[in-house]
C-alpha cells in the first residue's frame, strides 16, 4: 500500500510541475483545446486515484474543478480569469496535500468549500483564493522541485567517473585489438559493446545535465501570480530553454532568478495606468533567456519598466555610508547601477509583501558570487533594465576546437570562435607594427597573439602558426589567435584546475581527450592579456550582443566526412547521390586520374590523392550533377550537417573550395563544380550524343573509336536506324557521313589538312578532339 | 599516531612518511602532459583512471631544486586537496609501515622547506621517520592565499 502511495504522490507532482506551465498558457487563449485536455485529465486522474486511497478532501477539490472544465470543454463556460483563478488555487491546494500525504502529516485546515465556491460561474475570486496564492509565493510550498527518484549528486558523478573510465578502457582496448590484427570473431561483439557503452555514457551525462527548462517552465506561473497580486500586466517571454546544465547549477540560480523576477515585476514594471501615462504599452514584457557563452553560461532578465533610479541609489549609498562622495563621482554608469547590490540599499519607496525588503540584490549577487559567477546591471531610467548572470558552466559540456601550439594540444572554447582564417588566403594579411603583428581580416585590423609564443613553447618554424583564429571576447573585444594547427573538435566535459594552476589565468579548466590524455582548455581573456593585447581599445565599439550565426542567414545542409588524406571535408548536400561500397581492386589508377567500377558503370574516382590504399573495401560517394557523376573516396561514413559560417575561400580555385565550420568543425568545403568541370566524363545512356562510323575498317576500330567514345559518343553502325549527331567523311569529298547532323572531315596526310578546318589531320587529336566536343556541344542544343 | 598506517618514500634521496590514511592512492607517471608557464611545484597534468590530476615535483615544493629526471614510470602518492587531485612525484615509493610512536618535534631543521612541510618525527621499524604533510606538498611550502 505505501508503494502505491508512494507512486499516487510521485506521479501527481509529476503532472503538477508539467502543468504549471500549461495553465497560464491556456489562460491566455483559452480555445486552445489541447492545454485544456491536459488540464482535465489531470484533475480526472487525481479524482479516480484518491478514490481509491480514500482521500475524500482531494476527491471532493479534483471532483469539482474537473465539472467546470467539463464545462468548459462542452462549450457551457468560458475560461475567464476568474475561473483560471480558481483553478489554479484548487491546484496549489492539491499540490499542497500531495506534500503532507507524503510527509505522512494530516492535511493542514483549509477552507475547500471556499475554493469549491470560486468555481462556480459568477463567482468572485475570494479572499482565501488570494491567500493560497500568497503562500505560494512567499515559498511555502516546499519541495518546489519535485521529481520521481531522487538522487544524491554525488552518486551520480561516482557512476559518471565510473562511465568515463569504461570509455577509457574501451579505447586501450581497441588500440590493442588492433595491434593484433582483429579476429572476425571479436569484432563485433566489440562494436556492439562501443555501442552499449556510447549510449550509457550519452545517458548519463544527461542525468548530469538538464536543460534550464526545468526551471524557465515555472516561471510564467510566477510571474503569473506576481502581477495579478500586484495589479500589473506582464507579459513573460522565455528564449534559450534548451540550454543545457549542470542540475545542481540550476538549483543554484533558481532563488537569486526568482528574486530578480519579483524585483522585476514589482518595482521595474509599472502599474498599466502608469505605464500608459508613460507612453509605453499597457502590458509589460519581462524576457528572461539563457545562453552559452563561451565557459559561462549567461541568464537575463530584462524588462521594460521604469529602470533604476541610480540617483537616488547613489544618495542612499552615501546616506548608508557605503561609499563617499568623492568616490560617488568616480562610478560608471554600471558601477552606480550595481550598487543595488549592495547590502541594505533599495529604491523601492514602499515595502511591499513581494520585495523591496532591502534582502534582495546583495542576496542574489552574494549567492551567484559563491558559485563562481558575477552580475552586470544594465539599466535606464524610464526604458528599462537588463540583469545579466554569468554562472561558469565548469561541469556542462563545452564545444571545444583543440588546436596544435608548440607540439602540445590545447581545447578553445567554440563559443568565442567568430572565424577561422587560413594565413595563406587572400583575405588577410600580417603586418608588423610597433614590435607586434597586427592581421588584417575583412576590413578589420586586429591584434595577433602567437598561442605558442604566449606560452612560451619553442617549435618549428615550418609548423608555426599557420592557422588563424579570430577570437571574439565577451564584451566585445577581438585579436587573432595564431596556432600552429587545428586538430579536432571535441565536445568537453570541463573539470576546474588547481588553484595553482588557476593563477597564471591562462588555463580555464582542464579534460580529458578519448584517448585517455588530459588537455587544457585555454581562457582566452587571459591569454590576450599576457599577449598584450589592449582590451579596452574596443570598449567603445560594445554593441547590442548579436549571436554570430544568426546574422548570418545562411543554412545549407552539407554532408560531412573524413576524406583520405584524413581531413575532413563537406559537400553540398545537393551535390551528393548515395554512398556505396566498393572493393579495392575496383578501383583503377592511371598517373593522377583514378577510376572505379561500379556494377557496370565506370566513374571517376576523386578524393584519393596520393594516398595508398590499404583496405580491402572503400567507401564511395557518388556525386552527381543531373547528367554526370564522379565517385569521391571518403573513410567511414558521411554524416549530415549545417553550414551556417562564412566560408573561406581558397587561394586559388580547384577542388577546396574554401575552409568553414560545420557545427563547430572546420572542414574543407569540396567544390562540386570545379570538380564536375575537371573530373566529370560524358554523360552516359541516353543522353549521349551519337556518332556513326564504318564497320571493319582497322584504323577505324582501333584508333578513331576509342577516341569518339572517350569523347562521350555512343557509336553506331552504318546500318543503325538511330539519327547520328556526327560522321566522319575520310576523303575529301566523300558523302561517307551521310544521315548525321554534323560531318568531320578527316585527311591522311597533315599537309592536306587546310588551315580553316575544314579538314583534319587524322593524328591530329587536339583538333579532333575539339571537333568532337563542338559537335557534342552542338548537338545538346 | 600509534599504528597509523605510514607510506614511506624518498624524496631527494632522504626518507619520509605520509600519513596512509591521507594518500588516496598511488599511481606510476605514465602521461605528464606540461602546463605550460605553471608556477614551480606544479610539473604537469596526469590521469588517474578518468580522473585528472596536477602533477605536483615533491622537490620543487620542499624547496629544493626542481626534478629534472623523466617522470615517466615513476611513483607519484594521489592526495586530495580542497576537491583536486594532486599527484606527488617522489623518487620512489618504499613500503607502508606502522607508527611505532606519537608524533614529536623534530630534533634537528631539515632545512629546505621540509621543516614548513614536516609535521614532525615518528618512530618506526626502520629507524625514526620526518613525517610529511600531504597538504602542504600539494600546494607548496608558501601557498599562495591569494589563490
Amino acid at each position: 500500500m505505501d508503494d502505491l502511495l508512494g507512486d499516487f504522490v510521485a506521479e501527481t507532482r509529476e503532472m503538477l510541475e508539467a502543468l504549471g506551465g500549461e495553465i497560464v498558457a491556456w489562460e491566455g487563449n483559452p480555445g486552445d483545446r489541447d492545454r485544456l485536455d491536459a488540464i482535465f485529465r489531470f484533475f480526472h486522474t487525481v479524482k479516480g486515484n484518491c478514490g481509491f486511497f480514500d482521500f475524500p478532501r482531494l476527491q471532493a477539490l479534483s471532483h469539482a474543478a474537473e465539472d467546470v472544465l467539463a464545462d468548459v470543454r462542452a462549450g457551457r463556460r468560458g475560461a475567464d480569469a476568474a475561473l483560471v483563478t480558481g483553478v489554479l488555487a484548487v491546484l496549489d491546494q492539491i499540490a499542497d496535500m500531495i506534500e503532507a500525504i507524503d510527509r505522512g502529516e494530516p492535511f493542514a485546515e483549509g477552507n475547500d468549500a471556499v475554493l469549491i465556491q470560486a468555481l462556480q460561474a459568477g463567482a468572485e475570486a475570494p479572499d482565501a483564493v488570494v491567500t493560497g496564492f500568497n503562500q505560494a509565493l512567499s515559498g511555502a510550498r516546499p519541495a518546489a522541485a519535485q521529481r520521481s527518484v531522487r538522487l544524491p549528486v554525488e552518486l551520480l558523478d561516482r557512476v559518471m567517473s565510473g562511465v568515463s573510465d569504461i570509455v577509457l578502457a574501451r579505447n586501450e582496448l581497441a588500440r590493442k585489438l588492433r595491434e593484433v590484427s582483429a579476429d572476425v570473431g571479436i569484432e563485433g561483439p566489440f562494436e556492439r559493446l562501443s555501442a552499449m557503452i556510447a549510449e550509457v555514457r550519452d545517458s548519463m551525462t544527461r542525468t548530469r545535465m538538464q536543460s534550464i527548462d526545468g526551471l524557465f517552465g515555472t516561471l510564467p506561473r510566477l510571474v503569473r501570480d506576481l502581477s495579478a497580486q500586484l495589479g500589473k500586466q506582464v507579459m513573460i517571454d522565455i528564449d534559450g530553454g534548451d540550454v543545457e546544465l549542470d542540475r545542481e547549477m540550476i538549483e543554484l540560480i533558481r532563488d537569486p532568478l526568482i528574486h530578480m523576477i519579483r524585483n522585476a515585476v514589482d518595482h521595474g514594471i509599472e502599474p498599466p495606468a502608469a505605464r500608459l501615462a508613460a507612453g509605453k504599452r499597457e502590458i509589460g514584457l519581462l524576457v528572461i533567456s539563457a545562453r552559452q557563452s563561451g565557459n559561462q553560461i549567461l541568464i537575463e532578465s530584462a524588462d521594460d519598466g521604469r529602470g533604476i533610479d541610480t540617483d537616488k541609489l547613489v544618495d542612499k549609498a552615501i546616506a548608508a555610508g557605503v561609499i563617499n562622495a568623492a568616490q560617488a563621482a568616480q562610478l560608471s554608469r554600471r558601477e552606480r547601477a550595481l550598487l543595488i547590490c549592495e547590502p541594505g540599499l533599495s529604491t523601492a519607496d514602499a515595502v511591499t509583501e513581494v520585495s523591496g525588503r532591502g534582502v534582495g540584490m546583495d542576496v542574489v549577487r552574494a549567492n551567484i558570487e559563491r558559485i563562481g559567477g558575477s552580475i552586470e546591471i544594465d539599466t535606464t531610467a524610464k526604458v528599462g533594465t537588463r540583469i545579466t548572470l554569468r554562472v561558469p558552466l565548469t561541469l556542462a559540456i563545452t564545444p571545444a576546437l583543440v588546436v596544435g601550439a608548440g607540439g602540445q594540444s590545447f581545447a578553445i572554447p567554440r563559443s568565442y570562435i567568430e572565424e577561422i582564417v587560413d594565413p595563406r588566403s587572400q583575405a588577410m594579411g600580417i603586418e608588423e607594427v610597433g614590435g607586434g603583428l597586427v592581421a588584417g581580416v575583412r576590413d578589420r585590423r586586429l591584434p595577433v597573439v602567437i598561442l605558442a609564443d604566449v606560452l612560451g613553447l619553442g617549435n618549428a618554424p615550418s609548423e608555426r602558426a599557420r592557422t588563424l583564429v579570430v577570437i571574439r571576447l565577451t564584451g566585445g573585444n577581438r585579436y587573432v589567435l595564431a596556432v600552429d594547427r587545428l586538430l579536432d573538435h571535441e565536445e568537453l566535459v570541463v573539470k576546474p584546475v588547481a588553484p595553482a594552476v588557476m593563477g597564471t589565468t591562462l588555463y580555464a579548466g582542464c579534460t580529458l581527450c578519448d584517448d585517455g590524455m588530459p588537455l587544457l582548455l585555454i581562457d582566452l581573456t587571459g591569454v590576450a592579456r599576457l599577449g598584450g593585447v589592449d582590451l579596452n581599445m574596443n570598449e567603445a565599439t560594445i554593441r547590442p550582443v548579436q549571436p554570430v550565426g544568426e546574422a548570418l542567414a545562411r543554412s545549407e545542409p552539407v554532408l560531412v566526412f573524413t576524406a583520405w588524406s584524413g581531413k575532413r571535408r563537406a559537400v553540398r548536400m545537393a551535390a551528393a547521390e548515395r554512398v556505396e561500397t566498393v572493393a579495392a581492386s575496383a578501383i583503377h589508377r592511371d598517373g593522377a586520374t583514378a577510376r572505379v567500377v561500379v556494377g557496370d558503370e565506370i566513374l571517376p574516382l576523386a578524393g584519393l590523392d596520393e594516398a595508398e590504399i590499404a583496405d580491402a573495401s572503400v567507401q564511395l560517394l557518388r556525386l552527381g550533377d543531373g547528367s554526370a557523376q564522379i565517385a569521391y573516396a571518403i573513410r567511414g561514413a558521411p554524416e549530415i550537417g549545417t553550414l551556417t559560417d562564412e566560408i573561406v575561400l581558397s587561394a586559388a580555385p580547384g577542388e577546396i573550395e574554401g575552409l568553414t565550420l560545420v557545427d563547430g568543425v572546420a572542414v574543407e568545403l569540396v567544390d562540386a563544380h570545379w570538380l564536375f568541370a575537371h573530373r566529370a566524363e560524358r554523360p552516359q545512356g541516353a543522353a549521349r550524343a551519337v556518332c556513326r562510323l564504318p564497320q571493319g575498317d582497322r584504323w577505324v576500330d582501333s584508333f578513331l573509336r576509342p577516341l569518339v567514345e572517350a569523347a562521350g559518343y555512343r557509336v553506331v553502325g552504318p546500318d543503325d536506324e538511330a539519327s547520328a549527331d556526327v560522321a566522319f567523311a575520310f576523303e575529301a569529298g566523300a558523302a561517307a557521313g551521310a544521315g548525321a547532323a554534323q560531318v568531320i572531315r578527316l585527311c591522311t596526310a597533315p599537309e592536306e589538312a587546310d588551315a580553316a578546318g575544314d579538314s583534319i589531320y587524322r593524328y591530329d587529336r587536339d583538333r579532333l578532339t575539339a571537333a568532337l566536343a563542338a559537335a557534342r556541344a552542338g548537338a545538346r542544343r | 599516531m600509534i599504528d597509523d598506517l605510514l607510506l614511506v618514500t624518498t624524496i631527494a634521496g632522504r626518507k619520509a612518511a605520509l600519513r596512509a590514511a591521507e594518500v588516496a592512492s598511488v599511481i606510476e607517471i605514465d602521461v605528464l602532459v606540461p602546463i605550460p608557464l605553471a608556477p614551480q611545484p606544479v610539473a604537469g597534468l596526469a590521469t588517474l583512471r578518468s580522473r585528472v590530476l596536477t602533477v605536483i615535483d615533491a622537490r620543487a615544493a620542499l624547496g629544493m631544486a626542481p626534478d629534472t629526471a623523466d617522470p615517466r614510470g615513476r611513483h607519484a602518492v594521489v592526495v586530495e586537496v580542497g576537491g583536486h587531485g594532486y599527484a606527488l612525484l617522489v623518487d620512489e615509493v618504499l613500503d607502508v609501515t606502522p607508527a611505532l610512536s606519537d608524533l614529536t618535534p623534530a630534533r634537528a631543521d631539515p632545512g629546505d622547506g621540509w621543516a614548513a612541510a614536516s609535521r614532525g618525527m615518528v618512530e618506526t621499524a626502520a629507524g625514526p621517520l620526518l613525517l610529511l604533510d600531504g597538504e602542504t606538498l600539494a600546494l607548496g611550502v608558501k601557498p599562495a592565499r591569494a589563490a
